[in-house]
C-alpha cells in the first residue's frame, strides 16, 4: 500500500495548494518546473480518479443505496490495483440507475449526496475534450489574465481604491488581488512556465480555447507584465501560423487544380517546367519545407511537380538552369536537368573550397539528377538504370545527384544514417566515379519537418561533408563558411532549421573560442518588411540566444560571439528604412546579446533601391557593447567578376569600407581576452577609457551647441622608460594602429595593438 | 597602472585642454599596487602638478600587492611532531640541502634566510625568513603605497583631483580615491579598506554577506565620500566632464565662461511657493501646472549637484550664471529620513 502522501489525490492536492499560493503571490521554495511536472505526473496517472472516487465515497457510503456503494467500492479498488483507468459512462449511468431506484421524495437529497462525486466524474470528461492537465493550466492563466486586465486601467492605487469600494465587506479579496498583482514576479515567472508547457502540448485540436486567453495576455500592458506578454504574443503568433498539414492540403489543392488545367487529353506529355512555375506563383508561402513531403505521393505526377518545383526553388538563386526534362522509372519520376553557375546574380559567386558543389572552372554546365527511393538496399542497382535512362546525351563531366530517401525507423539516427550512406558510398565508389558523380546528397524526409541532408563529395573523397550537414547543398554558399577559414570548426547545435551555431577554436591561437551563429530565414507569408522583419527578425533571435545560452554553460570562456543572419525574401527597401527597425530590434535585445558575449552582428538583406532602380544587397554590421550599439550600412558591388567588396552607404565610412565582402573572421587581437577579463570583473578595459571619454566629449558638444569638432581627443600614453623617466608614446587619433605599449615585464619588447573602437 | 596624457576638446575650452588621466589594469595581477605600479602612479600625477592640471583617477584595483615567492612554493617540507598524525601540528618548515643552495644560488639576492640543523636524515635548513628572488612581493609595496598616498593629498592641495571608482577601489587604492576628495562611484564597485571575508573570519561569525554592504554606493555615498554616483563607467565619465567643465584648464587660469543662450538680464520666473518646496527649483527652475517652463536662478541646465546622499539639510553644487561659474550652497528645510543601520 501507498503511503498516504504518496498517493495520487494528495499529491495532486499538494500541488494545486501551492500553485494556489504562487497564484496569491507568494514565494515558492520548489522550482516551476518541478512544480509542474509533478502536477503532469499526477493528473496523467490513472489511478488518480479512482483515489478520488474513493475518498469522496467514504463519508456518504453508508447512506446511498448499498447496491451502488458495493459496485462503486469495487471498480475504484480494482482500478487502484491494476492501475487502469476508470468507465465514466458506466459509472454514471449505474448513478443514474440508482437514483431511479429511489423514491421521488428522496431523490432530491441524494442527488445532493451524490453531487461530490458527480463532480469528480464531470471533470475527468470535460466537455470540450480538454485533459485534466489542459483544463488546470488554463485555469491559471485565466486567472493570472482576469486579475491583470483589472490593472489595465489607471494606476495599481487607483484601481485598488475601486476595488476596495466594490468589496467593503470582505476586503480579503482587495489585499490578495493587490499582493498577487503587485508582488507578482514570481507568480509571473511561474505564468510564462505554465504558457511554456501549454506551448509544448502537441495536440493541436484545442488551440482555440488556449488562444482566447493566451491573446488577452499578449495583449496586457503594465511593464511588469512585459515578460509574459512577450511569450503569450510569440505563442499566439505560432498558434495563428497554419501547421504544416493545413499547408501541405492547400500546397495539394494547388497542385490538383495546377494538373487539370493543363493536362486535357493525356497527362504524360505536360511541361512540368511549365507547371512548377504556375505553382510558384500561386503559392507566394515557404515551400521548401514541406514540398519533400510530397516526393512519395502515390500519384506520379504530383510527386513529378513537387521535385521539379524543389528543383527549381533551390537553384533559383544561384544556378541558371538550361534544360529541365524527366523520365519515369519503376513507377516513379526521374528528374534531371542542365545547369550553369549564374554569372550575374544578385548573390556572388566564389571559390568556396568548403561547399563543394562548386569546382574551380566556372560556366561548364553540369547536370542535377533527383530520384527518390524506399530504401538503401537496392540502390545501387536504381543509380545504374537511371543514369542509363539519362544517358540520352553525353554525360557532363560533373554530375550532382541527389536521392530522396523515405523516412524510414532504421535511418532515424543521424549517426547510424550517416554511418550506413558512409558505407554505401564508400561500396559504390566506383559507380560514383564511372558516372562522373561529383556530389551526391542524400536527403531523408521526415513527415511535417525539415528533411535531413547529408552530401558527400567527390573533393573530400567521398566522405561526408559534416559542416553542411542537414543543409541543402544550394543554398550552402550562404553560410559564407569561408571566412570561418582561420579557425577549428564543429557543429554544435542544428536542432533549429533555421540557424545553425558552431563553436570555434582558433588555428593559430587555440585560446581563441567563440560562437558562430548563421541564420537563413525563409520567406513566409507576410508580405510586408515591417510585420517579416518584427516577427521573423525577433524569432530567430530570441532563438539564437535561447540556444547560446545554452551552450555558453558547457564553453564559459568565448568571446566575440559573432551572428550572420541572411534574409532571403526581397523587399522595397532602404538602408534607412532597415535602419529603424534592425534598430528596434538590437535595442530590444541588447543586454542579452551582451551578457553573450555576442559583439558583432551581420545582417544581409536584398534591398531595393529607388533611385537605381535595382535590387541590391545590402550588408547591416552591427557592432555591441553593454553601454551602446552601432549600425552600419555596405552595399556589395562587385568589382571584377566573381569578387564582391563592401562600399559604405553614408558617412562617416565605415570601418570595412572597400574590404572584401568575404573576408576572413579575423582571430582576436591580444588585447582581447583582457578586455573580456575586464568586462566580467564589471568594468571598462583601461584602455577603452579614451574612447569613452570621446563619446561622453561628443554628447556634451551634442547637447550644447549640436556640432561636434572633428578630433576631440589626442591622446598619449605616459610610459616610465627603462631609466625610470616618464615618456610620452604618441599616435594619430584616428589612425589604426593603436598605441605603443613599452611597460613593464610583460611587454618587454614593446607590441603594436589594432584597437576596435568601442562606440 | 596605466597613464594618459589626453588633450579633450570641450565645449569650454573648443581648443582643447589636457588632463592626466591614471588607471589601474584590472588585467594584470588583478590591479593590485607593486613598486613599479606605484612608481608609474608617482611620477605621472607629479607631471600633472609641474603642469598644474587636473588630475583624473580611474581606480579599479585590488590594494598593495601580496606576492608569494613561488619559487619556495614547491620546495619546503615541513617537518612534523608526529609524523602519522598531522594534527599534533609541526615544529619547523625546512629545506633540504639541495633546494637551500639552489634558492640561494646568488648570495647577492638569497631568496631565503635559513639556519642549519642536523638531523637524522641529513643536514636540513630551518626556514627563518622568505625574502623572495623577485623585487615587489612584501613590505616594499607597503613603502610605495604610502609614497603615492602622499603624492595624492599633495596634488590634492595643488591642483584639481577626481576619481572614478569601478569594478572595486581596496586598501590604498581606497585611501587613494578618498585623498584625492572628490569621487565618482560607479554602481556595484565598494570602496573597501579589507573584504568582507577577511572580516567575516575576523570576527568569527558571518557578519558581513558582501563588500557592497562594507563600502558601495549605498554607504559611501551616505556618508559623504562619494560625490557622485555613476550607473555604469560611461555615465560615470560623463559625471567627471561635467565637473570638469567648472574647472580652469591650468588651476592659475580664470574659470571658464561659456557662452550661453539664456540672456543675462532674463527674469527668474519660479515664484516663491509658500507652501513646503524643493529649494533646488529656485536655483534650477521647473514646470509650473500647466506645463510651461520657469526660469530659475541660474542658467538653464547648468547646475551640477554633489553630494546628494549626505546631509540632506544642505544643498551644494556647482552652476552657471551668465555663463560664470559659481559654487553655490543652499538649505534644505523640508524633513527628511536617514535611516543608519545598527553596523554602518
Amino acid at each position: 500500500m501507498l503511503e498516504d502522501d504518496e498517493k495520487p489525490h494528495y499529491r495532486f492536492k499538494n500541488a494545486k495548494k501551492i500553485i494556489a499560493n504562487i497564484m496569491l503571490g507568494f514565494e515558492s521554495e520548489i522550482s516551476n518546473e518541478l512544480l509542474l511536472k509533478n502536477l503532469e505526473v499526477c493528473l496523467t496517472s490513472p489511478e488518480l480518479a479512482s483515489y478520488e472516487l474513493a475518498e469522496a465515497l467514504g463519508p456518504i457510503s453508508s447512506r446511498i443505496p448499498s447496491e451502488l456503494g458495493t459496485f462503486m467500492h469495487d471498480v475504484t479498488s480494482k482500478s487502484k490495483i491494476s492501475g487502469s483507468s476508470l468507465n465514466f459512462e458506466v459509472i454514471d449511468a449505474k448513478i443514474k440507475e440508482a437514483l431511479e431506484s429511489v423514491p421521488v421524495n428522496e431523490k432530491a437529497a441524494m442527488e445532493d449526496l451524490l453531487a461530490p462525486i458527480r463532480n469528480i466524474i464531470d471533470s475527468n470528461r470535460n466537455s470540450a475534450g480538454l485533459s485534466r492537465l489542459e483544463t488546470e493550466l488554463l485555469a491559471i492563466i485565466r486567472d493570472f489574465a482576469n486579475i491583470e486586465t483589472l490593472f489595465e486601467v489607471g494606476s495599481p492605487t487607483g484601481v485598488l481604491f475601486n476595488l476596495r469600494d466594490q468589496y467593503k465587506d470582505r476586503l480579503e479579496v482587495v489585499r490578495d488581488i493587490a499582493r498577487a498583482a503587485l508582488q507578482s514576479n514570481n507568480r509571473i515567472n511561474f505564468v510564462i512556465s505554465v504558457l511554456e508547457k501549454l506551448e509544448l502540448q502537441t495536440d493541436t485540436k484545442h488551440r482555440e480555447i488556449y488562444l482566447r486567453e493566451i491573446d488577452t495576455i499578449a495583449n496586457l500592458t503594465r511593464p511588469a507584465n512585459s515578460k509574459a506578454a512577450f511569450k503569450a504574443r510569440q505563442i499566439s503568433v505560432h498558434f495563428k501560423t497554419p501547421d504544416i498539414d493545413n499547408r501541405l492540403r492547400s500546397l495539394l489543392s494547388v497542385f490538383d487544380k495546377t494538373l487539370k488545367k493543363y493536362s486535357t487529353n493525356s497527362r504524360i506529355f505536360f511541361n512540368f517546367a511549365q507547371l512548377s512555375k504556375d505553382v510558384a506563383a500561386n503559392h507566394t508561402t515557404a515551400l521548401l519545407d514541406i514540398l519533400p513531403a510530397l516526393f512519395f505521393h502515390s500519384d506520379n505526377h504530383i510527386s513529378g511537380l513537387a521535385q521539379y518545383t524543389y528543383v527549381m526553388r533551390t537553384n533559383m538563386s544561384y544556378n541558371t538552369i538550361l534544360s529541365f526534362d524527366h523520365v519515369f522509372l519503376n513507377g516513379s519520376v526521374v528528374i534531371y536537368w542542365e545547369f550553369v553557375r549564374m554569372k550575374q546574380s544578385t548573390f556572388k559567386i566564389m571559390d568556396d573550397p568548403l561547399s563543394p558543389h562548386i569546382s574551380g572552372s566556372k560556366n561548364i554546365s553540369k547536370r542535377g539528377i533527383l530520384f527518390n527511393t524506399e530504401s538503401l538496399d537496392n540502390l545501387s542497382a536504381e543509380i545504374s538504370l537511371v543514369f542509363n535512362e539519362c544517358q540520352k546525351e553525353p554525360l557532363p563531366k560533373s554530375v550532382h545527384l541527389t536521392i530522396a530517401l523515405n523516412r524510414c525507423s532504421e535511418l532515424d539516427d543521424d549517426d547510424i544514417a550517416a554511418q550506413k550512406i558512409l558505407e554505401f558510398v564508400e561500396m559504390n565508389q566506383s559507380l560514383l566515379i564511372e558516372f562522373h558523380v561529383s556530389v551526391i546528397t542524400f536527403m531523408i524526409l521526415i513527415k511535417n519537418s525539415h528533411s535531413r541532408y547529408f552530401t558527400f563529395s567527390k573533393k573530400l573523397k567521398f566522405k561526408e561533408d559534416l559542416l553542411i550537414r542537414h543543409i541543402e547543398p544550394n543554398m550552402a554558399h550562404r553560410l559564407e563558411m569561408t571566412r570561418l577559414k582561420n579557425f577549428n570548426i564543429t557543429t554544435c547545435s542544428q536542432e533549429n532549421p533555421s540557424f545553425r551555431i558552431y563553436s570555434a577554436r582558433g588555428k593559430e591561437n587555440p585560446t581563441d573560442l567563440r560562437f558562430f551563429v548563421r541564420g537563413i530565414i525563409y520567406p513566409t507569408n507576410m508580405s510586408s518588411f515591417d510585420d517579416f522583419f518584427i516577427t521573423e527578425g525577433n524569432r530567430i533571435i530570441s532563438g539564437i540566444l535561447d540556444s547560446l545560452e545554452l551552450l555558453i554553460v558547457k564553453e564559459p570562456y568565448t568571446d566575440c560571439n559573432h551572428i550572420l543572419l541572411h534574409f532571403l525574401p526581397k523587399f522595397e527597401l532602404s538602408s534607412e528604412k532597415a535602419n529603424i527597425y534592425v534598430d528596434q530590434l538590437i535595442r530590444y535585445h541588447r543586454l542579452r546579446l551582451a551578457k553573450l558575449m555576442v559583439t558583432e552582428i551581420e545582417i544581409m538583406f536584398v534591398g531595393y533601391d529607388f533611385i537605381t532602380q535595382n535590387s541590391i544587397p545590402l550588408r547591416g554590421v552591427i557592432t555591441i557593447t553593454p553601454f551602446l550599439h552601432e549600425i552600419i550600412w555596405y552595399r556589395e558591388d562587385e568589382v571584377t567578376q566573381g569578387r564582391y567588396i563592401l562600399v559604405s552607404i553614408g558617412s562617416p565610412k565605415g570601418s570595412l569600407d572597400g574590404q572584401p565582402v568575404f573576408r576572413p573572421h579575423s582571430l582576436k587581437h591580444s588585447i582581447q581576452p583582457k578586455r573580456y577579463r575586464a568586462h566580467l570583473l564589471g568594468t571598462a578595459y583601461i584602455y577603452d577609457f579614451p574612447s569613452l571619454f570621446e563619446e561622453a566629449l561628443k554628447l556634451n558638444w551634442r547637447s550644447r551647441s549640436g556640432k561636434v569638432p572633428s578630433n576631440l581627443i589626442e591622446c598619449v600614453e605616459l610610459v616610465l622608460n627603462s631609466k625610470g623617466i616618464l615618456e610620452e608614446t604618441s599616435r594619430d587619433n584616428g589612425n589604426n594602429p593603436w598605441f605603443l605599449t613599452c611597460r613593464f615585464e610583460r611587454f618587454r619588447n614593446g607590441c603594436i595593438q589594432n584597437d576596435a573602437k568601442i562606440t | 597602472m596605466v597613464a594618459f596624457k589626453m588633450t579633450l576638446k570641450s565645449p569650454e575650452y573648443p581648443t582643447g585642454r589636457t588632463v592626466i588621466v591614471i588607471g589601474n589594469d584590472i588585467t594584470f595581477k588583478i590591479g593590485s599596487f607593486g613598486p613599479k605600479e606605484s612608481e608609474l602612479y608617482l611620477k605621472a600625477s607629479r607631471l600633472a602638478r609641474r603642469l598644474r592640471i587636473p588630475r583624473i583617477y580611474i581606480s579599479a584595483n585590488s590594494g598593495a600587492r601580496i606576492g608569494l615567492a613561488e619559487e619556495v612554493i614547491s620546495k619546503f617540507k615541513i617537518s612534523w611532531i608526529n609524523e602519522s598524525d598531522p594534527l599534533k601540528g609541526f615544529e619547523y618548515i625546512y629545506l633540504t640541502k639541495e633546494d637551500f643552495e639552489d634558492l640561494n644560488a646568488d648570495p647577492e639576492n638569497p631568496s631565503v634566510i635559513a639556519t642549519q640543523i642536523s638531523h637524522e636524515q641529513g643536514v636540513r635548513y630551518k626556514l627563518e625568513a622568505i625574502i623572495g628572488l623577485e623585487n615587489g612581493l612584501g613590505v616594499e609595496n607597503l613603502v610605495g603605497s604610502g609614497r603615492i598616498a602622499g603624492e595624492t593629498s599633495l596634488a590634492y592641495q595643488e591642483i584639481f583631483t577626481i576619481t572614478l571608482v569601478t569594478c572595486r577601489s581596496v586598501g590604498i587604492g581606497a585611501y587613494l580615491a578618498r585623498l584625492g576628495q572628490r569621487v565618482v562611484q560607479v554602481n556595484f564597485s565598494p570602496i573597501i579598506l579589507t573584504g568582507a571575508n577577511a572580516l567575516n573570519k575576523v570576527l568569527g561569525s558571518h557578519v558581513y554577506t558582501s563588500n557592497l554592504q562594507l563600502g558601495g554606493t549605498r554607504v559611501m555615498h551616505h556618508n559623504g565620500v562619494s560625490h557622485l554616483v555613476a550607473e555604469n563607467d560611461f555615465d560615470g565619465i560623463r559625471k567627471i566632464l561635467d565637473w570638469l567643465s567648472f574647472v580652469p584648464c591650468h588651476i592659475d587660469n580664470e574659470l571658464p565662461i561659456v557662452e550661453i543662450k539664456d540672456k543675462v538680464g532674463r527674469l527668474v520666473d519660479v515664484a516663491l511657493p509658500t507652501a513646503q518646496y524643493d529649494p533646488r527649483i529656485l536655483m534650477t527652475g521647473c514646470y509650473d501646472e500647466k506645463g510651461e517652463w520657469q526660469n530659475g536662478f541660474f542658467d538653464y541646465e547648468s547646475f551640477q549637484e554633489t553630494l546628494t546622499g549626505w546631509a540632506a539639510g544642505v544643498v551644494v553644487g556647482r552652476a552657471r550664471l551668465g555663463g560664470e561659474v559659481l559654487w553655490l550652497r543652499n538649505r534644505d528645510s523640508n524633513w527628511c529620513d536617514l535611516c543608519q543601520n545598527a553596523d554602518n
